[in-house]
């Protein structure tokens, strides 16, 4: 591919670029509001409300959040047990059911099929994950 | 004889998919028989056994109540905006960052653009709070330094369809260029260059090589998006709003109306025929949507 760039491709590759720009920020800002909105003083949030450029520093949240650590590490434990777990098991499960459908020469492939992608129509991710199986060819 | 032949020969299948079936027994085909509470009128000091059954009374209720006209029409309304809107949003931003010339600055845009997309429903209500509350928010500060009129977003249910639709493209847009832009790195790089030979700009290329070939994801997906019409994002519908009275008539959806029915009226009975309701129909829709897949490229179909 030519390193060269003409004029077109330029300006379409500026273009692209302000906009996937744009989208990164549009990403990143709200969160960004979130993480200022903790550090504003408590006075200033009421009075003059969330911004982008914290008017007051205070780490009183932080020291709040602080008397309940212990709370919020059970909390996270919850989560990551349920994360590793789970997809440790449905990555096991998963395939093992899958195998037998792949084959054309199993018998109840039909049936099977039927079951188990009814529920699994409802499953946004194992689905397009699927999908996006397919290659492209000319 | 040919029976019992298969059976030996195939036992190795029937193991295997012995765990997927059986969690799906007991977890998805078990609690449809559930399903007879829909026809009951659950009463608590008689238990769910001993209440008396009160035929379809449930369902003409249902069917004769604004609520259901309205949730319904919320529910396929905002389904069929999100399958347009964010099917035009992924392709485009995909085209983009498949055309991304540096590696690190496809994989940093990438990234950015997917992190709302990992964050869940509960943070994105309380971002949603700092953006639209009503004296704290930081719409309605900008609002005030310009002089204008505050707007109380809260209680206003004719803007929500767009504050709807913008966090949803938002959280969504990450997960569906990525898809879109892994199935155009896909497509065979002489046929761009061949293009470029017969002098075809970037538009053009775009527009007669990239999109056709997208045309069959893109066919799959909204088929079933559309066989998924019934059914909604639950944290979006019920967390964005922060639960709020007034904005019912816009953001109710089938799900939040189970669930809201379910622990505000304690009305078993009702949710259930929702939940019937909106699984029958759901289910008709996933026959018909398979049944298109596989007139249009059979081996996407799934039965």
């Amino acid at each position: 591919m030519s390193n060269v760039l003409g004029r077109g491709e330029k300006l379409f590759q500026g273009i692209i670029h302000i906009f996937l720009i744009f989208f990164a920020l549009c990403a990143i800002l709200p969160l960004w509001v979130l993480v200022a909105g903790s550090i504003t003083g408590e006075k200033e949030l009421i009075l003059q409300g969330y911004s982008f450029f914290p008017r007051s520093i205070s780490f009183a949240t932080y020291k709040y959040l602080f008397y309940k650590v212990a709370d919020i590490l059970n909390a996270y434990g919850i989560t990551l047990f349920i994360t590793v777990v789970g997809t440790a098991v449905s990555l096991v499960i998963t395939p093992l059911l899958a195998y037998p459908l792949s084959r054309q020469d199993f018998r109840m492939r039909n049936l099977i099929s039927f079951l188990s992608s009814l529920q699994c129509f409802l499953m946004v991710e194992l689905f397009l994950h699927t999908l996006c199986g397919h290659r492209y060819s000319t | 004889m040919n029976s019992k032949n298969n059976l030996k020969k195939q036992w190795p299948f029937w193991v295997m998919i012995a765990p997927g079936m059986m969690y799906l027994l007991i977890n998805n085909y078990g609690p449809m028989c559930g399903l007879f509470i829909a026809f009951k009128k659950i009463d608590y000091s008689k238990g769910i056994w001993k209440s008396p059954w009160n035929g379809l009374d449930n369902f003409t209720y249902l069917f004769r109540t604004d609520a259901t006209f309205l949730m319904t029409r919320n529910t396929i309304l905002y389904n069929l905006l999100f399958i347009i809107v964010g099917t035009f949003m992924g392709i485009a931003v995909g085209i983009m960052l498949s055309e991304l010339r540096k590696k690190f600055e496809t994989k940093f845009f990438q990234t950015v653009i997917l992190l709302p997309y990992l964050l869940s429903w509960v943070i994105c209500a309380y971002i949603g709070y700092a953006f639209l509350g009503k004296d704290t928010g930081l719409i309605n500060g900008f609002l005030r330094n310009f002089g204008l009129k505050q707007v109380d977003w809260y209680n206003a249910p004719g803007k929500w369809p767009f504050i709807l639709l913008l966090v949803n493209t938002w959280k969504g847009l990450g997960y569906s260029s990525i898809i879109y832009m892994s199935t155009i790195i896909g497509i065979d790089r002489s046929l761009f260059e061949s293009a470029m030979m017969d002098g075809a700009g970037k538009m053009k290329q775009i527009r007669y090589i990239t999109i056709p070939l997208l045309k069959s994801t893109v066919v799959m997906l909204t088929i079933m998006s559309i066989g998924r019409m019934f059914y909604s994002d639950f944290g979006l519908f019920y967390q964005m709003p922060m639960n709020s009275g007034t904005l019912y008539s816009t953001t109710q959806t089938i799900d939040t109306y189970v669930y809201r029915a379910l622990m505000q009226q304690s009305n078993i009975g009702m949710s259930s025929a929702a939940g019937f309701y909106q699984s029958l129909v759901g289910f008709a829709l996933v026959l018909i949507a398979n049944a298109v897949v596989r007139r249009v490229s059979a081996e996407n179909a799934m039965f």
